[in-house]
C-alpha cells in the first residue's frame, strides 16, 4: 500500500493505492496525525484503493473524528459495498 | 573276431584289412593275368626256336648220313636187311627230334612242283599213309610256292616258319638245303611240327610257370598282409577305437593308446595322447571358468536385484498437495543413476536425483553409499547445500576410486509450495508453470570431485499446478540410430501440455524410447517428478502477517470470482479477532470452492468466541474503536456456522463469489 499526501493550505489530500487492511491500516492513520494541526480539511483519494477492511474504517472514522471536514473522493463500488454494510455512506460526505 | 565285433556296432564302417585283401586280389589277378599273357608268347617263341634248331640238327644229321650211303640215290637202293633203309633212318630221326612229318624232295622251279623222294611221319600210321601217298616219284604241284623254299633250292638256310593246314594236319615246319642231289636237283629236307604239340606244350609250360608265380605271389601277399595288419591295421583300430571312446565319452578319456612304433602311426597315437590330454584339460578348465561365470552372474543378477530395491523402477505416490512420480530403467543393468524421495516432516518433502559416474557394480556401490548419505543427511533438516556439502566432504574424505556424482536436491514445503534446492553439478530440472521451461540454478561442482564443491541452496516457489522433472542425462544423451542426440529441445516439447507428475514421467518415457526406434541399448534412464498444488487447508500461525496466506489460498480457489475480495475481507475480520483476542496458539484455514460456493473453515485452539452472538449497536463516532467486523462478516457471509470441540473453535462460513 502506498499513501500519497498533498497539502494545500489548509486542505490536504491523502490518496491511498492498494489494499486497506489490519496490516497496512496503521499507515493511513499515521499519516493522518502527521498532518499539521491547521489543517480543517481533508479529501480522502479512493481512485487507487482496492481493497479495505474494518481496519480501514476505523481509521476513516478517526480521521472524521479529528478533522473538520472530511470528503472521500473516487469510490469504487467495491469499497462502496463494504460502506453501505457499514452505514458509512450516510454518514460520510462521499462523493 | 575284433573287427567283426566292431563291424557289428557301425555296419557301414569297413575294416582297412579287408580293403586291402580285396586289393591285393585284384592285384594278383591282374599280375598274373599279366605274366600269364607274357611267358605264354616267350614259351611259345622259344619252343618254336626250340624245334627250328631240332629240325636243323636233324636236317644235318640226315645229310651226314645220305653222304656216308653214298647220295640219295645210292640210299634208295641200299639194302634192308644189313643197314637201316632211308625211311627207316628219316622215321627214326622224326621221332628223335620229336618232328611229326620228314620229307625229302628236288623242287622243279620252273613248274613249280614239288618232286618226293621219301616222307616219312612220326605216327605209325601216318607214317603208312605218306610214305604212299608222298613217296618217291609223287610229284605235287604248288601254286603259291614259298620263298624260303626258293630260297633252300639255291641253298640259303632260312628259319621263316610255313604255317601249312592240310589234310596232314595243322604244321609248321622248315625246309633245309641238303648237300645231296637227286636226278641233278638239290635235295631238300622237309621237317614239320605238330602245330598242336607246339601249342600244348607251350600251354603247359605256361601253366606251370603261372601256378609257381601264383602260388608265390598268394604267399607274399599273405605275408605282406599279416605284416600290414600287425603295423598298421591293428595300431589304427586302435586309434579308432580310442578316438570313440574320446568323443563318446565327450573327452572323459583315460586311457593312453600304447604303440611302440616309430612310424607315422606311433607319431599320430603319440600325437592323440598328447591332444587327448589338452582337450581334457582345456574342457575342465572350460568348466571351471563357466562356473566362475556363472557365479558372477548370479552375483550381478542379485545386486540388480538389490539395486532395484534401492531404485525401484517405478514410483507413484499421490497426496492431497503434491504428487510424485518416479522412472529408472536400470532393470536391465546394474548402474549408477538413482532417485530418492522421502517426506522430512508433515510439511516437507524431499526429492533427489544423481548420476553416480563409471558403471556396472562399482558405480552402484558408489551410488547406493551417495544416495544413503543423502537421506540420512536430509533428514537431519539441516538445507539442501548444506547437505550436498556435507556428503562432499565425506566422498572427498576417502574416495579411492576417485568417483563423482552429480546431484539435484530438493525440498518442497507442502504448505507454501517454496522449493528450496541445491545443484551439483546436475542437468538443470524443467520447471512447470505456464510452459515448460528450465530451471535456472546456481551449479556447482559435482560431488567427490573438489572439497569446496561451492553448492548453495535457491529457491523457487511452486504455485498451484506447477512443478518439476529432475532427469539423469540418460534422458538428454539418448541416441537415435544416427547417433544425434535426443537434446533439450526435445524434452521441453515433451514436456508441453503435461500437468501432472505421472503424465509428464509417462511423456518423457515414451518420448525417449521412441527417440531411441529400435535401439537395442538403452542408457541408464532415470527421472522423477514432483507437482505441487496448493492445499485446501493451511496451518497457520495467530500473527497478521499469516494473512497473506489465506488471501493466497482464497485467490487460488477462488481463481478470478468477481467477489473474492469480499470473502477476503469476511476472513482479515475473523482472522483479526482470532489473532487480537482468542490467544489461540495455532489456527487452522481451509478454504474450498463447491458448486460456485466458497466454503471456508477456520479452526482454532483458542477462548471460546461464538461470532454469532449479538453485539450491542456502536455509535458512528465510536467505530474508530472497532465492532464493525463482526457485523461485517454476518453480512457478507450467506452462511455462518460456528461449533465449538474439543477445544477448538470451529466456524465455517459460505459464500458466493460469483453473485
Amino acid at each position: 500500500m502506498k499513501i500519497t499526501k498533498t497539502v494545500n493550505g489548509s486542505n490536504a489530500v491523502i490518496a491511498v493505492d492498494g489494499w486497506l487492511d489490519t496490516q497496512t491500516s496503521p499507515q493511513l492513520g499515521a499519516a493522518a496525525q502527521e498532518l499539521s494541526p491547521d489543517i480543517e480539511s481533508v479529501e480522502l483519494d479512493f481512485s487507487k484503493l482496492e481493497y479495505i477492511s474494518s481496519a480501514g474504517l476505523r481509521q476513516i472514522v478517526a480521521i472524521y473524528k479529528s478533522v473538520n471536514s472530511l470528503t472521500i473522493t473516487n469510490v469504487s463500488a467495491e469499497i462502496m459495498d463494504v460502506f453501505r454494510m457499514t452505514g458509512f455512506d450516510k454518514r460520510l460526505d462521499i462523493r | 573276431m575284433k573287427k567283426d565285433s566292431s563291424q557289428e556296432r557301425k555296419p557301414r564302417r569297413q575294416s582297412i584289412l579287408r580293403k586291402l585283401v580285396v586289393m591285393f586280389i585284384v592285384a594278383i589277378a591282374v599280375s598274373c593275368i599279366g605274366s600269364f599273357a607274357v611267358s605264354l608268347t616267350t614259351n611259345y617263341i622259344e619252343i618254336r626256336n626250340k624245334s627250328y634248331e631240332n629240325s636243323d640238327e636233324a636236317s644235318r644229321a640226315l645229310d651226314d648220313i645220305i653222304k656216308r650211303r653214298g647220295g640219295v640215290a645210292g640210299y634208295l637202293e641200299i639194302d634192308s636187311s644189313n643197314n637201316m633203309t632211308l625211311a627207316e633212318t628219316m622215321r627214326y630221326l622224326c621221332l628223335g627230334y620229336d618232328l611229326q612229318y620228314m620229307y625229302l624232295f628236288t623242287l622243279d622251279e620252273e613248274n613249280s612242283d614239288y618232286h618226293y623222294i621219301m616222307t616219312v611221319a612220326s605216327d605209325e600210321r601216318d607214317n603208312e599213309i605218306v610214305r604212299k601217298e608222298r613217296g618217291l616219284g609223287t610229284i605235287v604241284h604248288v601254286d603259291d610256292l614259298h620263298q624260303s623254299v626258293i630260297d633252300a633250292n639255291h641253298g640259303k638256310k632260312d628259319s621263316t616258319i610255313i604255317s601249312m593246314d592240310n589234310k596232314y594236319g595243322r604244321v609248321i615246319g622248315w625246309v633245309y638245303p641238303l648237300e645231296a642231289e637227286y636226278e641233278g636237283r638239290r635235295v631238300l629236307l622237309g621237317a614239320d611240327c605238330s602245330a598242336w604239340t607246339l601249342e600244348r606244350r607251350t600251354l603247359s609250360d605256361t601253366v606251370n610257370y603261372s601256378v609257381s608265380t601264383f602260388v608265390v605271389l598268394v604267399l607274399l601277399s599273405g605275408v605282406m598282409l599279416v605284416v600290414t595288419h600287425k603295423k598298421v591295421v591293428e595300431p589304427v583300430g586302435r586309434i579308432s577305437e580310442s578316438m570313440r571312446s574320446f568323443t563318446d565319452n565327450y573327452g572323459k578319456h583315460e586311457e593312453k593308446i600304447e604303440i611302440r612304433d616309430n612310424s607315422e602311426i606311433g607319431e599320430i597315437a603319440q600325437s592323440f595322447n598328447i591332444m587327448s590330454d589338452d582337450i581334457h584339460r582345456l574342457i575342465e578348465d572350460n568348466a571351471a571358468l563357466n562356473e566362475v561365470q556363472t557365479q558372477a552372474k548370479v552375483q550381478l543378477d542379485v545386486a540388480r536385484r538389490i539395486q532395484c530395491g534401492v531404485v525401484p523402477e517405478r514410483l507413484e505416490l499421490n497426496e492431497d498437495s503434491y504428487s510424485i512420480s518416479a522412472f529408472a530403467n536400470a532393470a536391465k543393468s546394474v548402474g549408477g543413476d538413482f532417485y530418492d524421495s522421502f517426506l522430512l516432516d508433515d510439511s516437507h518433502v524431499c526429492i533427489v536425483i544423481g548420476d553416480v559416474s563409471g558403471k556396472g557394480i562399482t558405480a552402484a556401490l558408489f551410488m547406493i553409499m551417495v544416495k544413503t548419505m543423502l537421506r540420512e543427511k536430509m533428514r537431519s533438516g539441516t538445507d539442501p547445500a548444506q547437505v550436498l556439502n556435507a556428503v562432499n566432504d565425506e566422498i572427498c574424505a576417502s574416495n579411492p576410486e576417485a568417483l563423482f556424482a552429480t546431484v539435484f536436491a530438493a525440498v518442497l514445503d507442502l504448505q507454501s509450495g517454496e522449493l528450496t534446492f541445491a545443484n551439483a553439478g546436475h542437468n538443470p530440472p524443467v520447471l512447470f508453470r505456464e510452459k515448460p521451461s528450465f530451471l535456472s540454478t546456481e551449479t556447482g561442482i559435482a560431488l567427490g570431485v573438489f572439497e569446496d564443491a561451492g553448492i548453495v541452496t535457491e529457491t523457487v516457489v511452486l504455485g498451484d499446478g506447477d512443478g518439476l522433472l529432475l532427469y539423469t542425462d540418460g534422458v538428454t544423451e539418448a541416441v537415435d540410430k544416427d547417433d544425434n542426440f535426443y537434446g533439450d529441445e526435445r524434452l521441453l516439447k515433451a514436456c508441453e501440455g503435461c500437468t501432472d507428475s505421472a503424465g509428464t514421467v509417462e511423456a518423457v518415457r515414451s518420448s525417449v524410447y521412441d527417440y531411441y526406434d529400435g535401439r537395442a541399448h538403452f542408457d541408464d534412464l532415470t527421472m522423477i517428478s514432483v507437482f505441487f498444488r496448493k492445499p485446501a487447508q493451511i496451518d497457520i500461525l495467530p500473527q497478521l502477517s499469516e494473512m497473506s496466506r489465506i488471501i493466497d489460498l482464497i485467490k487460488t480457489n477462488a481463481k478470478d470470482a468477481p467477489g473474492f475480495k469480499k470473502t477476503v475481507l469476511a476472513c482479515e475480520e475473523i482472522f483479526t479477532n482470532i489473532c487480537s483476542y482468542s490467544g489461540a496458539k495455532r489456527v487452522r484455514f481451509s478454504c474450498k470452492m463447491d458448486d460456485d460456493k466458497l466454503r471456508v473453515i477456520f479452526t482454532d485452539d483458542g477462548s471460546p468466541f461464538n461470532p454469532l452472538t449479538p453485539q450491542e449497536e456502536k455509535d458512528f463516532d465510536e467505530l474508530d474503536e472497532g465492532g464493525m467486523g463482526l457485523s461485517l462478516v454476518r453480512q457478507i457471509a450467506e452462511k455462518i456456522k460456528y461449533d465449538r470441540k474439543d477445544g477448538e473453535n470451529i466456524l465455517e462460513m459460505e459464500f458466493s463469489p460469483y453473485a
